[in-house]
């Protein structure tokens, strides 16, 4: 039996890519295809679609998007991938919806789930933000986008640290630091957990100078004392120094925020790499296991839109 | 001028007498200030004094208007009056269907009610309802202030629980800087007198302090243990829809997957004569987080995983 796919509707574009959204055959699946151009580049395919297949196809995690099938179509190569209708960041954007605690917690929990399964399998996604959490109708949330994904660097590779989206961007990067770990990720994942309670981005700096300052303002100013050895980090400047937040100007700020929650969230967004959570310690912390429980996946809050089209569907054919 | 500066009967002005309160029957809606209340009705029950409402009102029945809106206010005063009568929970129904059908019953009384549709056999609806059902809904009654109870001792209970815990770091927080000067007041006495033995004083105030914390921890403790107790009566109030649900399974943080299969031992040490050095030379490494052991564990993952050998059965 053969397996094809059909693309029915265009949805985006990117530099390197096209998106369709469409169907398996025979088994009527939703899917999306991600056509990659090529041809437009002079060394042949673009870097982050090999990193997406190559990493992709090794994992295979109810948080993590699923690579269904690559096909190649007049020398095109094309990823078929989960169709993931919805992604966080259109959640927290939409002021029409309501938080609950044990939402934020279930969001959190799949999230790090998804990325323990990366880390455990030594791989480092590089780019987590809400607008790469996507999110299945089913409410599943599930990590995407691994074009910048690598795996955990030996000690005589360097890596570039001009990666993760600016706003995510943990401070090792920021100073420039060529031998990070899979603990950038957890940074990331403590600074969407703020924004998930705060409704709005946690450090929005406007370049890459400026989230520095924004860092710190609200984190504290690390020093050798706080971090040892950071003072040789390429990028490291004698700043301006702020003190560390207390925990009731914390409480403060995280009003919602339970006990646990905020110590999680302290746990995350440790400037100093060494001393931060990793994915397992986060997941065995006691925040998960307190009052309220998760909320079940399919019960969590969605953009209502398709709803409504739905009713008004069933409105006009009752007319 | 605008209907709701005066009063329709007598006439005073909201402009000229500010303090002017107006009042409102639920029998009617027709609205009068407090002094005409006073004046019609303190001798006992009487006509609405609008013309051609025959209704009859009684003192103790008006009240201040909530809402501008009439129409809402007696939606209001109706939805209560009904929920009085009709006051079964969703625990009280083993099927959703039939409590959901409980729910559609109530919209249709309050609608009449409201909407002035079939207002007598609605009236009569009510009235047979209360009598056949006086028992439960008096059970009903108690069993939610029981339950409003309960919620008002965990509300009460969390502010004294996070009251308690600011207090503690406030304490522990002072007292760990007392520690610390008297400290420092013992080193420089030891330098001075050359004695051995940090003085008594010292040692007394240590072991204070840590007893006042635990003491404090403790409480701290047993407050916690109060609230989930609460939280569990609240929980535990149904056995209606809630525990014909099919039991969940636990939660667990890995959901089930935590990857206990191992296909090597880890060493503390491993000898790898460029990177070891390279690393510990470099200051940037520790600096960025990076850890040769995890570099370590990747290799190994990567070499027994892809063949997918348990060493130890090998070699039996």
């Amino acid at each position: 039996m053969t397996i094809s796919y059909t693309k029915e509707k265009k949805v985006g574009e990117g530099t390197y890519a096209v998106v369709y959204l469409g169907k398996q055959l025979p088994s009527e699946r939703n899917i999306a295809v991600k056509e990659i151009k090529v041809g437009t580049f002079k060394d042949g395919v673009d870097m982050s679609a090999i990193r997406e297949v190559k990493y992709l196809q090794e994992l295979k995690h109810q948080n993590v998007i699923e690579l269904v099938d690559v096909f190649d179509e007049e020398g095109n190569i094309n990823l078929v991938l989960e169709f993931l209708p919805m992604d966080l960041e259109i959640i927290i954007k939409d002021t029409s919806l309501l938080f609950q605690p044990g939402d934020v917690k279930s969001w959190m929990l799949m999230t790090l789930r998804g990325l323990h399964h990366c880390h455990r399998n030594f791989i480092l996604h590089r780019d987590l933000k809400p607008n790469n959490l996507l999110i299945s109708p089913d409410g599943e949330l599930k990590i995407a986008d691994f074009g910048l994904a690598r795996s955990l660097s030996q000690p005589n590779e360097r890596l570039t640290s001009n990666v993760v989206t600016r706003w995510y961007r943990a401070p090792e990067l920021l100073f420039g630091a060529r031998h990070y770990t899979e603990v950038i990720d957890v940074w990331a994942v403590g600074i969407i957990f703020a924004e998930l309670m705060l409704r709005t981005p946690y450090l929005p700096g406007k370049d890459d100078a400026d989230q520095l300052t924004v860092t710190f303002q609200a984190l504290g100013t690390p020093t050798d004392k706080t971090w040892p050895g950071v003072s040789t980090l390429p990028l490291y400047k004698s700043l301006h120094v702020y003190p560390e937040p207390s925990r009731a100007e914390l409480l403060n700020r995280f009003g919602a925020a339970s006990e646990e929650a905020l110590n999680l969230m302290i746990a995350m967004t440790r400037m100093d790499p060494n001393k931060r959570c990793s994915t397992e310690e986060a997941l065995t912390c006691k925040y998960f296991t307190e009052y309220p429980p998760p909320t079940k996946p399919i019960n969590l809050p969605m953009k209502t839109q398709k709803k409504r089209e739905s009713e008004e569907d069933y409105e006009s054919n009752k007319r | 001028m605008d209907t709701e500066e005066y009063c329709p009967i007598c006439k005073t002005d909201k402009y000229l007498s500010p303090d002017m309160k107006f009042l409102i029957n639920p029998e009617c809606y027709h609205k009068i200030c407090e002094s005409c209340v006073d004046r019609f009705y303190s001798l006992g029950p009487s006509k609405c004094m609008y013309p051609n409402c025959n209704k009859i009102l009684r003192r103790n029945k008006f009240k201040t208007q909530v809402f501008d809106d009439l129409s809402i206010e007696k939606e209001c005063d109706v939805r209560s009056r009904v929920m009085k009568v009709f006051n079964k929970n969703e625990e009280d129904f083993s099927d959703l269907k039939d409590y959901n059908q409980y729910l559609e019953e109530i919209e249709d009384i309050v609608n009449n009610l409201v909407n002035n549709v079939d207002i007598e056999e609605t009236e009569k609806k009510l009235k047979d309802y209360e009598l056949l059902n006086q028992k439960e809904i008096l059970e009903n009654n108690t069993k939610q202030v029981e339950k409003d109870q309960i919620q008002a001792d965990l509300t009460k209970l969390e502010t004294q629980l996070k009251q308690e815990k600011r207090r503690h770091e406030k304490q522990t927080a002072e007292e760990d800087k007392l520690l610390k000067k008297a400290n420092e007041a013992a080193l420089i006495d030891q330098m001075q007198n050359e004695s051995a033995q940090p003085p008594q004083a010292v040692r007394m105030h240590n072991t204070n302090v840590l007893r006042k914390s635990s003491a404090r921890k403790k409480h701290i403790k047993e407050l916690e243990e109060q609230i989930n107790m609460h939280r569990r009566a609240l929980g535990a109030g149904g056995h209606g829809i809630e525990s014909s649900v099919p039991p969940q399974t636990p939660f667990t943080p890995f959901n089930g997957d935590k990857d206990r299969t191992k296909y090597y031992q880890f060493q503390d040490n491993y000898y790898d004569p460029i990177f070891n050095d390279m690393v510990s030379k470099d200051p940037t490494f520790t600096a960025s987080g990076y850890d040769i052991k995890k570099y370590f564990k990747r290799s190994l993952a990567e070499a027994f995983t892809g063949l997918n050998i348990f060493v130890s059965e090998e070699i039996s």
